[in-house]
């Protein structure tokens, strides 16, 4: 009995950090709702804890979980919600009927976690571009970690609740602005994804026809030449040259305008295109303006370079055919030992600045 | 200082003078240049503030051992001059073992820089000289292009252990600004030794030859005093040219060949070379017996807090050890607590099912 108080407190507790959470998980969730546990996870030997009915008895059992993560049967749930808000028959806590959720994860502890993960992270959308520097976003993210752990396993729940409270209020307009920014870029990449799919759709209609047009064209040129070795009375071999240069010609006009086709730029549309530049555009931006080979410097102007220096450390390179046939001339190794004379014999030593004569 | 040189060196080509010359935009230029006094400030400040920091980690080290045999009036701190020498005495040592080992020139000249690099701005009684020593010299090979696995590096070095290397590596790296490109004045002697033969200045082999290892020699000490931080690689080298021989005949054709080639900086450059003959006619190696009384005296005057064996490092280290270990039961605590909380409700699951 002692326990079982002790748990309900827990509980409760445990409930609480929960209340506020359903309806952004109920959010969150909308795309992965759709996705069922597997059959057998669910058919094992499910059991509704609160009326002991189990999947032998009714088959179309499907359990539920609450917002304070303890499961029930659909009929369980029925019974207890349908008149409004009522308590959770294990912890006590007030709950409605379209709270419930189906179980996404099989381990309840997981299915927590990535709940809780999921709020926290709604409000918590900064990302690595909002901050200074690596250390501070680092910062932030250890600060954040340390915020899921404590919501996770129950640790300082209220404090932790008021902190993400506070925060939310803070920044309410970043973290719209940066949600709006990840709408965005899922649109956008949807919408890429789009116009793939329907440029290869695209693709492969237009190589069916152009099979059956190629077809076509030889059944015909087959016919024409026919009807030509037919009726004309010039040679046959002749024929034959005078047809095969104007296939040849045909086919290449035909590849030709295939190329062009597939040339037709898959550029995006303006609207897409002028829409909040993402980081990731910027950064290509950066990239491409980026040219490794466009150092700003120039070689130091030497005097001319003799063709031979008295030299023995080149010597044995002269007339060897090896170094040659790698493209190596001891010329090189002049050129780069006299760009080291003149590259810095001009440049004046730091002078004292006199402070006594001032 | 772009335009001095453009005068002169980009006469033909006056279209591309704007642009800076490659060197112009090394590290070893914009970071690594320091007049005379530079350097003597710089020196200056690093020894006051090292003593001072050294000075109070020796009253909480007195306190923490509760051991008063010596006092700290009897602390004789190094002054600039004696950390400086020390240096040199290591500097020289890793020359002759870069010798010995058959390393490069170019491998102990970036040795050797990294070496003064990193004593520029850090103390010797923090960092003893000869642990950073081989932490430079490994550092080297891999940025000559002489790469050693570091086994192979201490097997042909007779380093007792690869750990007291590669624990410095970071320390010296950071205390070299992460700049490990440097310029040698190899090169630059290598082009006056090619150079020296158009339009027959030196017409005579012989003498050049000789001239041109001279030359490498007083570069190979030239490294072990300041002068690498004042002036420039060429420049190094060209003196180095100069002073080399005392013979008229060939001192009259190197003034033959600066008239011919660099006119314009000729006064510049007398002032260069007349600087560093000064510099080379006052330095000195310093002896073993000198070095052992510096080395004594640091022994008694290093920063405890470096030091394994002394008690205030044990204490920091007990605290950081203790800071780390509470942080790791406190994570541990709240896991199981999150574990008994879930335990809880299993339970009382377990309990409702039976009522």
């Amino acid at each position: 009995m002692i326990a079982q108080q002790r748990n309900a407190n827990r509980a409760n507790g445990f409930g609480r950090s929960q209340q506020n959470m359903g309806t952004s998980i109920r959010q969150g969730s909308a795309t992965v709702i759709s996705y069922q546990l597997p059959r057998c996870l669910q058919e094992e030997d499910a059991q509704c804890p609160v009326c002991k009915s189990d999947k032998y008895l009714t088959p179309n059992l499907k359990l539920l979980v609450s917002p304070c993560f303890h499961k029930m049967c659909e009929s369980c749930i029925d019974r207890l919600f349908s008149a409004g808000p009522a308590p959770c028959p294990i912890c006590l806590q007030t709950l409605r009927k379209n709270q419930f959720m189906s179980q996404i994860f099989e381990d309840l502890n997981v299915e927590k976690e990535v709940r809780i993960r999921k709020k926290v992270s709604r409000i918590f959308n900064k990302r690595p571009e909002d901050f200074s520097s690596l250390r501070t976003y680092n910062d932030y993210l250890e600060e954040v970690e340390d915020i899921t752990f404590n919501l996770i396993n129950e640790v300082d729940v209220a404090e932790t609740e008021a902190k993400m409270a506070r925060y939310e209020k803070e920044n309410k307009d970043s973290i719209a602005a940066n949600e709006a920014r990840s709408v965005n870029e899922m649109k956008k990449s949807s919408y890429q994804e789009e116009m793939e799919k329907q440029e290869k759709e695209q693709r492969l209609a237009d190589y069916r026809r152009q099979l059956e047009e190629e077809r076509l064209l030889k059944e015909r040129e087959k016919s024409d030449l026919i009807r030509e070795l037919a009726t004309s009375n010039k040679p046959a071999h002749a024929v034959l040259a005078t047809r095969q240069t104007s296939t040849l010609k045909k086919s290449s006009a035909l590849r030709q305008q295939r190329d062009a086709n597939a040339q037709r730029n898959n550029l995006l549309p303006a609207w897409l295109k002028t829409s909040i530049p993402t980081d990731v555009d910027m950064r290509e931006a950066d990239l491409e303006n980026f040219d490794p080979l466009g150092l700003e410097y120039q070689d130091p102007t030497t005097p001319s370079i003799m063709t031979t220096y008295n030299d023995p450390a080149t010597d044995s390179l002269i007339n060897n055919k090896q170094t040659r046939a790698g493209g190596y001339f001891p010329r090189f190794a002049y050129q780069r030992a006299l760009f080291d004379v003149y590259t810095n014999m001009a440049i004046e030593p730091i002078q004292d600045v006199v402070m006594g004569n001032v | 200082m772009a335009t001095t040189g453009d005068s002169t060196l980009t006469g033909e080509n006056p279209a591309s003078g704007a642009l800076p010359l490659l060197y112009e935009q090394s590290s070893q230029f914009r970071h690594w240049r320091f007049s005379h006094a530079q350097l003597h400030d710089i020196r200056d400040t690093a020894n006051a503030t090292a003593v001072e920091r050294v000075k109070t980690n020796y009253d909480q080290e007195l306190e923490a051992s509760k051991d008063s045999s010596n006092s700290k009036d009897t602390l004789q701190f190094l002054n600039v001059d004696e950390e400086l020498s020390l240096c040199i005495f290591y500097e020289s040592r890793l020359q002759t073992m870069c010798k010995m080992v058959r390393l490069p020139d170019v491998v102990m000249y970036t040795a050797v820089m990294y070496m003064k690099r990193f004593f520029l701005n850090n103390t010797v009684m923090d960092y003893h000289p000869k642990d950073v020593l081989y932490t430079c010299l490994f550092l080297a090979t891999k940025a000559e292009n002489e790469r050693l696995s570091i086994d192979e590096f201490c097997q042909r070095l007779r380093v007792p252990s690869a750990d007291s290397v590669l624990n410095l590596e970071f320390i010296v790296s950071q205390g070299l600004k992460f700049e490990y490109c440097i310029y040698h004045p190899y090169r630059a002697a290598y082009g006056l030794y090619l150079d020296l033969q158009d339009k027959s200045v030196i017409s005579e082999m012989k003498s050049l030859k000789s001239l041109y290892n001279k030359a490498q020699a007083i570069i190979s000490k030239l490294v072990l005093t300041d002068v690498p931080f004042i002036y420039q690689p060429s420049q190094i080298a060209l003196a180095a040219f100069m002073v080399a021989d005392s013979e008229p005949t060939i001192e009259e054709s190197i003034n033959r060949y600066i008239d011919l080639r660099f006119a314009d900086q000729k006064t510049m450059l007398i002032t260069i070379k007349d600087d560093i003959a000064g510099v080379l006619s006052k330095f000195k190696l310093v002896t073993t017996d000198e070095a052992k009384t510096i080395d004594r005296r640091l022994r008694s005057c290093a920063n405890p807090a470096k030091n394994p064996d002394s008690s205030i490092y044990k204490k920091r280290q007990a605290e950081r050890e203790k800071a780390d270990e509470e942080k790791r039961v406190k994570k541990l605590k709240e896991r199981e607590l999150s574990r008994e909380s879930l335990n809880d409700v299993v339970v009382a699951v377990d309990n409702e099912s039976d009522d």
